[in-house]
């Protein structure tokens, strides 16, 4: 089958990025200096020349986006100032969006002011759901209204991301299922790919391959291999936390206290409480992660954060709200102060973690399911590869 | 033996005289038929060791120093030096030596180097041999040095045999018509025109269509300066109006056409004569015609070549109702595609022969270029309308253009589509398929409205000029010129010159170049009141001639030898390139070549055969 040409799509994928690849003349500078480019995942020329071309079910079922971690070398090596590497990155959103089935996607990628009216239209909805609507009482009060419980808020936050969280894992292995990459793919290499992938994911090991040759590699706290893995590692110091508080707090106490009354006797139980401490150390972490990533991408310091756009602050933005908001109810609980402004900070924390679970499917916070994916997939790719490679 | 044959030189001087009627004059040097007169010099030259590292040239002198008529043999470092060819100059102006052999280089290199020391020194140039030792004994045979200096010996013995039976010559003068006829009024003939004018020249210039401007009337812009075709034609034509010595023949072509350099007629085909010194060609080129059904042409109506398209886009543009939609057949055209290198690089896989059987195997250089101009035409008139180039090899060449031309349709969103000699593309309808390298050969199909065929450039048919005037044809059906670096512009020939892509493919501004130089070439001819040709060229002995006519259908050029009313050959110096091949088939010996006569020949053979 030929491939058809539309030379529309290039249009459309300009939308969400800084590139220029109708100047690229396919020297292939691009992927020969770039550092995870490989047999059986050539890019980024082989997703510019799709990308000229339009053949949109090709980059929309691509994995190279993904294997890309924005290094900018190839960008610094263009002789056509092309900008593959934005290209990429805009691949990625491109993704995002048109996989997206609410549609939300595009418009929040495409109009920062779509996404900072859709964010703020729906934390208020969010934030109104939390309210008690005083009835009875005139509307002026509804604003200073009293807030739902505590607890409710809290039940309505750990039900939402338990829910959520069955969902992701159950579409995840829907993703892996559906994909054609499976087809006589047994079970033993599929878990030998997972593996693999939760090693990479673990460790970014691909992603230290990006800099060996960068002579201006950073140092550890801000080079950006580290600030991912902290904001990611954070990240997931958090859920776990939620998890933990879930089952300490909600299951077990069905059947036992899961506080040892001897920890009572200190007086402060909450703050040496595991799930809390868990917690406590994976907010620094991702405090430190994301401040230095929100630094880089507002300072557009580097080349790889040169060409950066809202989408990809608006991640960062709300991650680095709730970090700061939840410190300042850790705070507030731990101390049991009762000012009016708390509840404030609460209702605003709640709204916004709602929001990112919420749109995860719509913005750049979809890179946790898409990436690992895409991840499986080139694992799984390699091993095929490698066992016809053995045959021949 | 030698010294007989020596003796009969002097009968050759006799038939010079034919060649005063046709406006010709020839002298004759004096006669040195007595062979105890001829002292010949001999000097072996060291050439700075490229020589004497391999053959010993104080044997090779010495060895010669007393072969018949020999006077002076010496060596010398440098023959070719100031030094050296004073030793020359001296020996003659004392009067030791009035024959001159130089055993050096090859006599492409340095013959006439000494030729002029002759000169200088009094003698006449044609007694002097220039005998290789270099290319043919001391280069080839480093690992033999004996040998090689054996190889010397002999050769320049032979060239002492031929200079002892060498007649002082003189070089061949005919007068020269100081007009010129321009075939052709495209740009290159109007250039040719106006600088053949500005040399005080009369011109006629011929034209087969009914105005200047040959095919540079077809176009709209041109690269690299983007400047209006008709803005440059008007300068042209008013550099042309403005010369008095140029005559215009509109609507006429050349009916026939004969003679040689300083003297050639031409009847035009209004029945009208022009008599000329010299010709220059500027009969310029065609767009290839694709034959029918190649990449959809003259099948699909959405199939055009580049001239054609050049018509289209100069009909939108001059219609400023319709300025920013491209408009064609009175459909709006979204998508254009241009196939480049239609006609151009065929090969036998893949490609149809031509009608004559022939491939166009040549680049026709200009279809790039001209390509990617109308491709950026498209672009800057009608931003929205999508452009696709489909290209074997791109190649911008001209200054200013390498860049330019490419960066800004890479700039302005055309997509670039890469066949293979392979497999060319396909034209189905709107769609065209091509196995694209730049998609890792994958097949890749598009839809575009119009697709316009970058053809290439075809001479145009010059047939009747081309037999009447015997002139060179290459085998890509260009004209031929005589070397492309030591002769350019000129053909074999004499007197005409070629201006522009009759000669091969070139884009305007190469064409004015090649215009600029043929006129110079033309004019330097016609400057003089005589030219001056090789006096090389073959002569009749009427005493021997039986007439049995066996030498006329041998000679290549038209009138060179001909039967006089005497019933004998003759030959005409002035059309006579001395090719020698009327003499080699004579039964009778009666022709024979000045400066290469069969007894020299044969004379040469013998010293190096007798040893």
């Amino acid at each position: 089958m030929a491939i058809s040409v539309n030379p529309h799509v290039l249009d459309e994928i300009k939308s969400y990025g800084a590139f220029d690849i109708s100047a690229c003349f396919h020297c292939g500078n691009c992927t020969a200096v770039c550092p995870l480019s490989e047999d059986g995942a050539s890019f980024p020329r082989k997703m510019i020349r799709y990308g000229q071309l339009g053949v949109k079910s090709e980059i929309l079922k691509a994995k190279e986006p993904w294997l890309c971690y924005y290094c900018a070398e190839c960008s610094e090596t263009c002789p056509r100032q092309a900008e593959p590497g934005e290209y990429m990155a805009s691949l990625r959103r491109y993704q995002i969006a048109n996989l997206d089935p609410t549609g939300f996607g595009k418009l929040m990628y495409k109009h920062s002011w779509f996404a900072l009216l859709f964010s703020a239209v729906t934390a208020f909805i969010l934030a109104t759901l939390l309210v008690k609507i005083p009835y009875g009482k005139s509307p002026a009060h509804w604003l200073f209204g009293d807030l739902v419980s505590y607890s409710t808020i809290h039940d309505v936050g750990i039900g939402l991301s338990v829910l959520l969280t069955t969902l992701l894992i159950a579409s995840f292995f829907n993703l892996i299922r559906r994909s054609e990459i499976l087809v006589g793919t047994s079970f033993k290499k599929l878990l030998k790919a997972k593996m693999e992938v939760l090693r990479e994911i673990g460790t970014m090991k691909r992603h230290a391959k990006c800099h060996e040759s960068d002579e201006r590699k950073m140092p550890w706290y801000i080079d950006p291999r580290f600030v991912h893995m902290g904001i990611m590692w954070g990240f997931l110091m958090l859920a776990m936390a939620t998890a933990f508080d879930f089952l300490f707090l909600y299951l077990m106490p069905m059947f036992v206290n899961p506080i040892p009354e001897w920890l009572g006797a200190f007086g402060l139980p909450q703050v040496f409480y595991p799930a809390r401490i868990l917690g406590t150390i994976g907010g620094l972490i991702m405090l430190w992660g994301v401040s230095t990533a929100l630094y880089k991408r507002l300072a557009k310091s580097e080349r790889a954060t040169e060409k950066t756009r809202f989408s990809d602050g608006w991640l960062l933005g709300y991650l680095w709200v709730l970090a700061i908001t939840g410190f300042w109810l850790e705070i507030v609980v731990t101390f049991a102060n009762k000012a009016i402004i708390n509840d404030w900070v609460l209702l605003i924390h709640a709204a916004m973690a709602m929001q990112l679970v919420l749109f995860m499917g719509m913005t750049k916070l979809a890179h946790v399911v898409y990436r690992p994916f895409m991840l499986v997939k080139h694992a799984l790719r390699n091993t095929e590869t490698h066992q016809t490679g053995e045959k021949q | 033996m030698i010294e007989n044959n020596c003796e009969n030189n002097g009968e050759n001087n006799g038939d010079s005289n034919n060649i005063s009627k046709n406006n010709i004059s020839k002298n004759n040097c004096d006669d040195n038929s007595d062979s105890t007169n001829i002292r010949v010099g001999v000097y072996v030259c060291h050439c700075g060791g490229n020589i004497s590292d391999v053959i010993c040239v104080k044997k090779v002198a010495e060895g010669l120093a007393n072969y018949p008529n020999v006077a002076i043999s010496k060596e010398y470092v440098f023959m070719c030096s100031d030094a050296g060819q004073k030793l020359i100059i001296e020996d003659i102006t004392s009067g030791k030596i009035n024959r001159v052999v130089v055993a050096a280089c090859s006599p492409a290199l340095h013959e006439l180097t000494f030729r002029k020391a002759l000169q200088r020194a009094g003698l006449n140039p044609f007694l002097y041999e220039h005998v290789n030792i270099r290319e043919q004994a001391s280069w080839v045979h480093k690992k033999e040095p004996e040998a090689a200096t054996q190889k010397a010996i002999l050769l320049t013995r032979a060239g002492i045999e031929k200079i002892r039976r060498q007649e002082g010559l003189e070089n061949i003068r005919v007068g020269a018509n100081k007009h010129a006829i321009v075939i052709g009024g495209g740009p290159a003939g109007m250039r040719s025109a106006i600088s053949l004018a500005d040399r005080g020249l009369q011109v006629s210039l011929v034209e087969s269509g009914n105005k200047l401007g040959g095919r540079l009337l077809e176009i709209d812009t041109v690269y690299p300066t983007n400047e209006k075709a008709e803005d440059i034609l008007e300068t042209l034509k008013t550099d042309i109006r403005a010369r008095k010595n140029i005559g215009v023949y509109l609507n006429n072509e050349i009916a026939n056409i004969s003679g040689f350099v300083g003297n050639f007629q031409a009847t035009l085909k209004n029945g009208e004569t022009i008599a000329a010194g010299a010709v220059v060609m500027a009969t310029g080129n065609k767009s290839y015609e694709p034959f029918e059904g190649e990449f959809g042409y003259r099948t699909q109506d959405n199939v055009v070549t580049m001239p054609e398209f050049h018509g289209i886009l100069c009909n939108i543009r001059n219609n400023t109702s319709t300025n920013k939609d491209f408009i064609h057949n009175g459909k709006h055209i979204q998508s254009i595609a241009f196939i480049h290198c239609v006609g151009s690089r065929q090969q036998a896989e893949t490609h149809q022969p031509q009608a004559d059987g022939k491939l166009n195997e040549y680049c026709s250089r200009i279809c790039c270029s001209t390509t990617l101009q109308a491709v950026n035409e498209v672009k800057k008139h009608f931003p929205n309308v999508k452009v696709f180039d489909v290209y074997r090899d791109i190649r911008t060449y001209a200054r200013f253009t390498e860049d330019g031309l490419y960066e800004k349709a890479s700039k302005n969103g055309t997509l670039f589509f890469r066949y293979t000699e392979e497999q060319l593309p396909t034209v189905q309808g709107k769609n065209i398929t091509v196995k694209d390298v730049l998609t890792w050969n994958e097949e890749v199909t598009f839809e575009a409205e119009l697709i316009v065929l970058a053809t290439g450039i075809v001479p145009n048919n010059i047939t009747n000029i081309v037999e009447k005037l015997k002139l060179p044809i290459g085998a890509d059906r260009f004209l031929s010129e005589a070397h492309p670096k030591l002769r350019p512009v000129e053909v074999a020939n004499t007197g005409v010159y070629l201006a522009g892509t009759c000669q091969a493919p070139m884009d305007l501004v190469e064409s004015c170049v090649g215009a600029a130089a043929a006129s110079s070439k033309a004019a330097i001819v016609l400057g003089k009141d005589h030219i001056e040709l090789d006096p090389y060229v073959a002569f009749v002995k009427p005493e021997k001639c039986d007439g049995c006519q066996k030498c006329l259908p041998e000679c290549s050029y038209v009138g060179a030898i001909f039967m006089n009313k005497d019933g004998k050959a003759e030959v005409n110096p002035a059309l006579c390139k001395g090719c020698g091949a009327c003499v080699a088939v004579c039964p009778q010996r009666a022709l024979d070549l000045k400066g290469w006569s069969l007894e020299q020949i044969e004379a040469m053979v013998d010293a190096i055969a007798e040893a």
